[in-house]
Order: structure tokens, then sequence, then C-alpha cells
């Protein structure tokens, strides 16, 4: 809201923004909008995934990148900016964020080596305690199979077969009796503040607040991090006064400065590339913010970024099968 | 100087008159529909 909203109302005078906190709802409610016919939001903050099931059952406005979003200031079309990033035909990215690893820098147990390969989770000789995973298979299945052996680019491949579930299922189990299973992002940092856990997997935007904010002993481990994205929508269906306003303003919202001024507030990667360069410090702490990016190339040296097609048919499958793992 | 400062004057209200011309073709109002918080949600 700093960084887009205010700048944008004081160039124009008597414009008024509502904001409705309504995005965990959006499906649900733009839904209920079309059916009725009646659509009251003009642009929707959501993450990939929900973007792409709006996209697809026509709730969300296709747009033509290049047209509706400025180029990079050297003229860079926007759809190259944003590159491998436009996940779907109606998907505006502003953000990257991701899953990721925090640790105690105070464990004696590790002789004075901290993790910094994913496997490290894995290898309870090594950085014994207790450590913190999602109760999701989403990100740990294929942390577990890159630990396996099996290539990153073939990750995907392997988890569409048994043989492939099975091995995951045989890396998780290596460490189950150790494991924490978390449901809310704010979980692990707290497990981590308490020292109930040694280590353990959450959005990188927690474990900056613990690290920078609370100051607690805890460091980041970057290598595999899960990025994922949020950005925006519009609805499909605005009237031509609405859709004109709103495609005026998400230009400027999106453009590479305004990008690059969200991550004042919190350590989220701006969506285009040519925004990196241009990360400055926190409004409020005076630090850096650079290095605290998912996208920042030190900590970016290896990456996923899900599989989203993937994960929407196999998903309710795999939610199943490891929550019978779980329960083992 | 003086033509420098006039030719600025009129290129501001030129400006202003085109944001102000764009403008008046867009609803006056817009609702965006954020998470309610820097962090965001579980997938």
């Amino acid at each position: 809201m700093n960084a887009y909203s205010a700048p944008y109302q004081a160039m124009h005078e008597g414009l008024e923004v509502i904001w409705d906190e309504s995005s965990a709802e959006a499906v649900a409610r733009l839904r209920a909008m079309n059916e009725a016919g009646n659509i009251t939001w003009d642009l929707v903050d959501v993450v990939a995934a929900d973007a792409m099931r709006l996209c697809d059952e026509g709730l969300a406005m296709e747009i033509d990148h290049d047209e509706v979003l400025a180029p990079a200031p050297d003229g860079t079309p926007a759809s190259e900016d944003f590159g491998d990033l436009i996940v779907s035909d109606c998907f505006i990215p502003q953000i990257v964020y991701s899953t990721t690893f925090g640790y105690r820098t105070d464990v004696e147990a590790w002789g004075g080596n901290t993790p910094d390969d994913i496997c490290d989770v894995f290898d309870l000789e090594n950085f014994p305690g207790q450590r913190s995973l999602e109760r999701r298979p989403i990100g740990n299945m294929e942390w577990a199979l890159m630990c396996d052996g099996v290539d990153q680019a073939d990750v995907y491949d392997v988890l569409e077969t048994e043989e492939g579930i099975a091995r995951a299922f045989a890396v998780l189990d290596t460490i189950a009796d150790s494991t924490v299973w978390w449901t809310a992002g704010a979980d692990t940092p707290q497990l981590l503040a308490d020292g109930e856990v040694v280590l353990g997997s959450t959005y990188n935007g927690r474990l900056f607040s613990l690290i920078e904010e609370q100051d607690q002993p805890v460091a980041m481990m970057w290598d595999a991090q899960v990025f994922d994205l949020d950005g925006w929508i519009i609805p499909e269906g605005l009237p031509e006064d609405r859709l004109a306003r709103v495609l005026d303003f998400v230009r400027f919202a999106t453009d590479t400065q305004r990008l690059a001024d969200q991550a004042r507030w919190i350590s989220y990667g701006p969506g285009r590339a040519s925004s990196a360069p241009l990360v400055g410090q926190h409004a409020e702490l005076g630090i850096d913010m650079a290095p605290h990016m998912p996208t920042d190339p030190a900590n970016a040296q290896r990456t996923f970024l899900f599989n989203y097609e993937w994960w929407a048919d196999y998903r309710d499958d795999m939610d199943a099968r490891f929550q019978a793992w779980l329960s083992q | 100087m003086k033509l420098k400062t006039a030719l600025m004057l009129t290129s501001g209200a030129v400006m202003a008159a085109s944001m102000a011309h764009a403008d008046a073709h867009m609803a006056n109002s817009m609702t965006l529909v954020s998470w309610g918080g820097p962090t965001r949600p579980a997938r």
C-alpha cells in the first residue's frame, strides 16, 4: 500500500481507494459476484494458484502483458522482464516469496557447522535435533527426492510414479521421529525462538522478522528455497470507466520502481528482473534489503518454482497420501 | 531564464491538463483487494 496506492493517489487528486482485506476468500467471492452479476472489486491480490483457477473459470481477465504493463526502463518488454513468473494469461506478478529454512546459530551439538544444503535437513548425524516441516506434501516431497539423488529437473516426473512417491516418503521417514509438523506460518518462527526446534521451514518474510526485528539467534538457509508468487488479477466484466482506472493504476503499481519500493517494507522479492538493482534499505530498520531477498543472486543459487500445473493435477491425491503417511 | 520558466510552467500545465483529460473517462474510486497484512498466507 505504501509503495503503490499512496503515490498513485497523490498523482490523482480526488481518487478514492478502498481496501478490502478479502484475498483469502477471493475465489469464492468472485464466483458469487459473477453469479450475482455484480462485480464490486476492481483489482485483486492473489497467489498464483488462485490466479490460475480464476483464469480457468473465466472470472479473471486475460491480458496482453506487453500492452497493459510498462516496459523496463531500458525498454525490455514486460513479458521478458517478468519472464517465467507470468504463469497465467490473467496473472500480473508483484512479488516472489519463498518457503525456506531458518536454523538456530547456537546449537552446540553441530560442532560449529551450519546447514547450507537442503540435504542437511535430512542429516540427523551431523545436524541432530528437532526440525519443523509443513504438514503438507508440497515442498517436502520435492526436497526429499532431491536428497535421494533425483535431479531437480526430473523431480516432478519421478514424483508421478509410485516408485518416486515411495522414495520421497522413505527419505521423510528418516526424520519423521525428529520432526514437528506445522500448519501456520508463525509456527516455525515461534518454535525456533523457543528452542523447540533447531531448524525449520517457513516463509522467508517470517524469518526476516524473527532475525532482524526480534534479533533471535537464527540464520537463513536459502538452498533449494521454494518460490511462490503473489500478484494481481483484474476481475472479468468491469464497466469501461472502472477498467480504464484499474489499467492505469496497475501499469503504475507494477512498474520497475514501484516493485522495488515494496521491498522497503517486507523481504519479498520484486517480480521484475529490472527492479532488483533498485532495492534499497528497509524503511524503518535502515538495513540493506537486497541480502534478505529470496531473489537476490546470492540466495537464489538453487531455487524451485512450484510446478503449479502438476500440483493442480495431483494435489488431492498427494494430500491424501501424505496424511495417510503421517498417521502411520 | 524567464522563457525557460514560462516553458516549464506551460509544460506543467499541459501535463496536468493531459492527466485530467486522461482521468476524465476513468472511475473516481477503485476497490483493491489485499491480504490485509505484510505476510502471505499458506498455500
